[in-house]
Order: structure tokens, then sequence, then C-alpha cells
């Protein structure tokens, strides 16, 4: 990424020659295209193929404590989001001025700082979603997500960058997060958002949707079994569809390679 | 750190190791320079450090500071909130939150000092409502706040905090279940009552399918703390209040009340 911004920077000095004009805006073209292969790139590791959750199986510890509702999980999952952000942001500003050895007490002194924050912000102004997420608020900053996309990625990228792998990390984590509330919450209680008031004010509390009528509540999905249990339904999915896809691309390429032999024979 | 930097220093004629050479002063040999060198990396890595701590210690206190207010103001209102759920609103007229005294009991389930508010009517106790702890429960403590009337009677309970089973014993928060509601109006006709118990031990009380340890547990929890109110009740009526703070603003409000009252009575004396 360094060689892109050297690029930048000669594309700003003052050139009058037309030729060097065209291929700087070819080159201009192609460095557009690189970021945007990038972001896409960054995209598609964050919320698929290296989701946080489902494939590295970082930060589990929150992931199956909290997901009883889907309110908690969207607590959480945003509460992450927001902190992967800033951390990456600050890292990634900051990645010249720290040296190699001590970047991570560094990193660790950032994060809990921004935990801390987020912390103290959702206890004045989400009260009781910050008591009903409990000690795992103050566990982000163990979350290894953070401070490993802090040292994978954001300490040797640019800004901009760094904010987007944050942001599709943080989303990849959080909807993984979503999806095992919705799971647990309809088969455990019979519902979807139970207290999403407490999230989101006195309006939210019509977002709650009984989804069917239980006469007792089905426990295995409310307590932490349950959790990993769907957890594991959950990555065992993820893994089908990615087999399905791949046996798709071979049988493609089988037909690609007769086609060429064909041409050859003849 | 130190590890990093040192294979120039085992090259050195002497040989000594680095931590030697950091605490000598006098060496004017090649192992001498790379001290100074690696002292100089040491103090840069530490002054990045300490300032990164520095900045990330003044951001945090800085959002403790602008959210300090709100904060406070929500734990009040949710105390406020748990209060008026167990005590009518329109019962009382004090400030009730700020009207506490301090108790310690092992009748109230620990020996971690309690608080109770107190509920008055133009300067009458009308009811006191005393935070209390359920030792016994499933999983651990159960913390809960009763208020219990003047005549002895119990006015309203309400779970704070617990680690029963979700799904089972969780039934004692009012949000799941309106069983927490029965104590209301209830009364203890001797320290051992025996209708102060689960059905099931030929009580008063329902227990739930499948969790009785729990409601046991909180039935027993608020008995023994009505017994402590009903032993001590003059002991503890008569106590000064002890939330400390509200010392500090109370006199200032009250000051302000009896300057507006003395305001009215001379404008009232201006008019006759």
């Amino acid at each position: 990424m360094s060689n892109n911004t050297t690029t930048e920077t000669s594309i700003d000095s003052d050139v009058s020659d037309e030729q060097i004009n065209g291929a700087e805006a070819q080159e201009r073209a192609e460095h557009k295209a690189a970021l945007k292969a990038e972001y896409k790139e960054l995209a598609i590791q964050g919320l698929w193929k290296n989701n946080p959750g489902l494939v590295q199986l970082l930060g589990l510890c929150p992931l199956l404590a909290v997901t009883s509702t889907v309110t908690n999980a969207i607590g959480l999952g945003l509460a992450t989001l927001l902190v992967l952000i800033c951390s990456n942001v600050t890292v990634s500003a900051i990645r010249h001025w720290v040296p190699k050895e001590i970047r991570i007490p560094i990193f660790v002194l950032i994060i809990a700082a921004f935990v801390t924050c987020v912390q103290l912000l959702m206890n004045a102004y989400t009260f009781g979603i910050y008591q009903s997420l409990g000690i795992f608020l103050p566990l982000i900053v163990t979350n290894c997500v953070i401070i490993g996309r802090a040292e994978a990625y954001a300490s040797k990228n640019p800004v901009k960058q760094a904010a987007f792998d944050g942001l599709m990390m943080g989303l990849g984590f959080a909807l993984v997060l979503i999806l095992l509330g919705v799971i647990r919450e309809i088969l455990g209680q019979g519902t979807l958002f139970d207290g999403a008031n407490l999230l989101l004010g006195d309006w939210a509390s019509v977002l709650r949707i009984e989804v069917m009528q239980l006469d007792s509540q089905f426990l295995l999905a409310i307590l932490p079994p349950g959790a990993f249990i769907a957890m594991g339904i959950l990555i065992a999915l993820k893994n089908a569809i990615d087999n399905h896809i791949k046996d798709k691309k071979i049988v493609d390429n089988e037909q690609v390679i007769e086609r060429v032999r064909v041409n050859f024979d003849s | 750190m130190s590890t990093q930097e040192t294979p120039p220093n085992t090259n050195s004629p002497e040989g000594n190791n680095p931590t030697a050479n950091n605490e000598g002063n006098t060496q004017k040999t090649q192992s001498g320079k790379t001290k100074s060198a690696l002292n100089i990396a040491v103090s840069k890595n530490t002054k990045i450090l300490a300032s990164f701590a520095i900045a990330c210690t003044a951001i945090v206190g800085l959002v403790s500071e602008l959210t300090k207010d709100k904060i406070k103001q929500q734990e009040q209102q949710q105390l406020l909130n748990t209060l008026h759920s167990i005590i009518e609103p329109s019962r009382y007229d004090n400030d009730i939150a700020n009207d506490c005294i301090m108790m310690s009991s092992p009748e109230l389930g620990s020996d971690k000092v309690q608080t109770a508010y107190i509920a008055r009517k133009a300067g009458k106790i009308v009811a006191i409502a005393m935070t209390s702890i359920a030792p016994q429960g499933y999983n651990g403590n159960i913390d809960f706040i009763m208020a219990v009337n003047n005549d002895g009677s119990v006015s309203g309970v309400r779970v704070l905090k617990h680690q029963e089973t979700p799904g089972l014993g969780d039934k004692i928060e009012i949000r799941k279940s309106d069983w927490v509601t029965r104590f209301s109006g209830k009364k203890i006709l001797s320290e051992n009552d025996s209708r102060w118990a689960v059905k099931k031990d030929n009580g008063m009380f329902d227990q739930f399918t499948g969790a009785t340890i729990t409601p046991r547990a909180v039935v027993k929890g608020v008995k023994s703390t009505l017994n402590y109110f009903t032993k001590n009740k003059d002991s503890l009526l008569t106590r000064p209040n002890a939330c400390g703070e509200v010392n500090k603003i109370a006199p200032s409000k009250d000051n302000s009340i009896t300057r507006s009252n003395s305001d009215i009575k001379n404008e009232v004396a201006n008019e006759q």
C-alpha cells in the first residue's frame, strides 16, 4: 500500500507533459481499480470468507453468552463494531510513529480506552441494555477480533482501508451475533426483539413480535449449550455452502479443460 | 526489549551481560556505545508508550467527565422506578432516593451494609424500602428490595439481581412473571410464622414448576428481612439520614425553600 501513496504524491506534483499526463491518468485508473478490488476483497473477507464469528471463531465468549435475545445481540454487535472501527482507524493513523517493539501494549491501551468510552456512553444513554450486557461489555477489550485486526491489517494499511476493514469485520461479527440471537430467541421464547425498548428507547417496544406462543420456554435454546449447538449448525451450514460453490467451480473448470484438449487434438 | 538488542554486546571483548552494561556507567568500549544506543531506544519507546498512556487516560477521563451526570441521573432514575413499583408514588412526598439509612445484620443475608430508603408523607414515615439478600438461591445470592409499610405489612418486593436458571428460576423477575407481587399486603404474625413458606412446605406461596429452591430462597429472605424490620423498627426509623452527598445538597435546597417561603410571606404582608 505504501507504493500507492507514493504514486499519489507524484500525481499531485505539477507536470505539463501530456504524455506523462496520459500515463498518469492510466495509473490513476489502475490505482482506483486496485482500491476498488481491495475494498471488495475486504468486504468478502469480513462478511464471509474470514468471518470473525464463523471462520476465525474469535470472541466466542460474548458471542455465546449474550445471544439469548436479538436485542442483546444487536447491542453487543454495535458496541463491538464501534470499538473495532475506532481502534482500526487510530491504530492505522499512528502506525508510522509506533515502534514495532511496543506496538502491542499501545494497541491494547487504545482498545481499552475505546471500550471504556463505549461502556460509559452506553451506561449513560442505553442504561437498560448496559445492564443486560453486564460483564460482556468490558470484556470486549479481550475480544481477539479487535487486536487481531489491529495487528494484522490496520497497523500496515492506510486509515480509509483500515476503517472499512473494521466496518466489515464488525458487521460480520454482528451479523453472526444477530443470527444466533434470532434462532435462540424464537426457539427459546417464541418472540423477536423482546426488550428492544431497552436499546432503542420506548418507541421500540412495538417492534416486539410474538412469533409463536410457547407454553413453557425451550430451555436448551436459552442456556449456553443451545448457543454452542446453534453456532455449530451455523458453521456447518457455511461450510456446506462453501463446498457447494467449490464443487460447482471444479465442474466448470473441467469443462473448460476438456474444450482445450479437443482443440489441441484437432 | 533488551534481549532483542543484545547481539552486539555479546561480541564485545568484556563479554559482560547486557544488564551489567546497563548498570555500569564508565565503559568507553564498543559495548558502551551500543549501551547508549540501547538506552536511547529504550527511553524513546518509554516516552512514546507514556505519551500514549497519558493520551488514552485523558480521553477516558474526558468521556467519563462528560457522561458522569447522565449516568448518575440514569442510576437515580432506575432506583426511583424500582421504588415507585413497590411504594405507590402518591403515598409519599419526600425525595425518597436521598432519604436513606444504612444497616447491617446477618438477617439481611450477608454481612454487607444494606441501604434502606424511607418514604415520608408530610414528615411522617409511611414505609421503608430495604435492600437485602436471599443467600440460598439455586445459583448464589439473590439481591432484592422490599418495602414494608409502617404497620408491618409488605408493600412490595422486587428482585434486583440474581443468577437463577433462565426459564425456570428467573420467574422471580417481574418481567417474566407476577409471582413476586404475591408478597404485597402480607403480614408476619410471629417470628416463625409457618405460612411464610412455599406451598410444598405447607406455606402460602406458590413454587414454580421445576424450580422450588429459588422461590423458597426468596420467601425465606423476605421473611428474615421482615423479621429484622419488626425487631429493630424503632431503632431503624430514628437513624439519621446516611445518604452522604445529599447532606451537602439538601441544606441548599432547604434554604431555597425557606427563602421562597419567606418571600411569599413578605409579599403577603406587603399586600396587606
